[in-house]
């Protein structure tokens, strides 16, 4: 390795070690391997500047979380919450149950993880975090364990992604590829009406 | 004068995203209800995001807030804790002050070109982040103050 990817490497170690923000000791881990190379600072400033305004799908993440917080706001999260509570509260780890179910309930409303973290695991914690028997690190666990359903149950942009493939996959296995028939289309209709609100709703 | 200045920024940064909240909104009506899209909403939207994202990373979010590796620190005395923390911020601030400059000389060379519907000068689209290295600064030298001062060294996260 040579030097200047040595100082990249070692400012993010060494700030990550000195608890810093992670995300800074990354930013700055740049400017020391510029710094090294003797090339133009300015291009770190050119390359985050730059990488944020062609990234147009990034933008779904703050509103992702916004979202979520609404719905914390207006009291959706609490209601899910209460109702998942009626069923498996009195269970053995109620409400590590609970949150798993609220977020299989959740994702089935936005399809992501960060939604899901961000609107019924908070809810989760902060009512785990009234009870002794909770510690934050297993609520914190619980619940970006459970949000990770987001993405994996149906109504998520992955998934759109996935049927529509194994349609297409289908369809070629069954029928051929010369055969452009009626069935042909149908299938073809079928897999872009599951295909396109997916993915426009993501870009 | 340290509170109302974060009420400020605070404030604003709420305004840039509920901007771009409403504008996305208008993006949305216009597309899928008009279907007519329009071209300034996308550019917009985007040049807020940037406001909104670099402008919070430098003067919104508070340092308990970021996101940090605190297994060594939290294993270590309070005395270790000061030093890593003076060095710590010595390293990150350093490193934003020498960028300062040159950076500050991009943005301002980016004034010759502006976004392609709106118009607006990239040198006031990319300023945030000469902002953002500048707050880095400041939070740094903020930061050896108060190890210095004995402040902010307590065990982060435990379970209490």
């Amino acid at each position: 390795m040579s030097l200047a990817l040595w100082a990249l490497v070692g400012v993010v170690v060494v700030g990550m070690l000195l608890r810093m923000p992670i995300g800074f000791s990354m930013l700055m881990a740049g400017v020391a391997y510029l710094l090294v190379k003797g090339q133009d600072l300015g291009l770190v400033a050119e390359q985050v500047s730059n990488g944020l305004y062609n990234s147009y799908v990034l933008l779904a993440v703050p509103l992702f979380v916004f979202a979520a917080n609404i719905m914390n706001a207006g009291t959706v999260s609490e209601r899910i919450f209460d109702f998942c509570r009626i069923l498996v509260g009195r269970m053995r780890g109620g409400l590590a149950q609970v949150d798993i179910l609220v977020s299989v309930i959740f994702s089935g409303m936005s399809g992501s993880a960060i939604a899901d973290a961000a609107g019924p695991g908070l809810v989760t914690i902060k009512q785990m975090l009234k009870k002794p028997e909770y510690t934050p690190g297993f609520a914190g666990a619980v619940v970006v364990a459970s949000a990770t359903l987001g993405p994996i149950i149906p109504p998520s942009h992955p998934d759109g992604d996935l049927c529509a493939g194994l349609w297409r996959f289908g369809r070629r296995a069954v029928f051929g590829r010369r055969d452009a028939g009626r069935v042909h289309d149908y299938f073809d209709d079928v897999c872009g009406a599951l295909h396109r609100p997916q993915t426009q709703h993501a870009a | 004068m340290m509170r109302w200045f974060k009420k400020a920024a605070d404030t604003f940064g709420g305004l840039v995203f509920l901007c771009l909240f409403l504008t996305f909104l208008v993006q949305i009506t216009a597309r899928f209800g008009f279907n007519k899209p329009l071209p300034w909403t996308d550019e917009l939207a985007v040049i807020l995001y940037l406001w909104a994202i670099l402008w919070a990373a430098a003067f919104m979010v508070p340092e308990r807030e970021q996101v940090v590796f605190d297994l060594v620190w939290n294993s270590v005395s309070v005395g270790t804790r000061r030093v890593m923390r003076i060095v710590g911020n010595l390293l990150i601030g350093s490193l934003a002050l020498v960028a300062i400059p040159a950076s500050w000389d991009y943005v301002h060379f980016m004034a010759r070109e502006s976004s392609p519907v709106l118009d607006f000068s990239f040198q006031w689209v990319f300023l945030p982040f000469v902002l953002l290295l500048v707050a880095l600064v400041v939070r740094s030298v903020w930061g050896i103050w108060q190890a210095i001062k004995g402040q902010g060294l307590e065990a982060q996260g435990q379970p209490t």
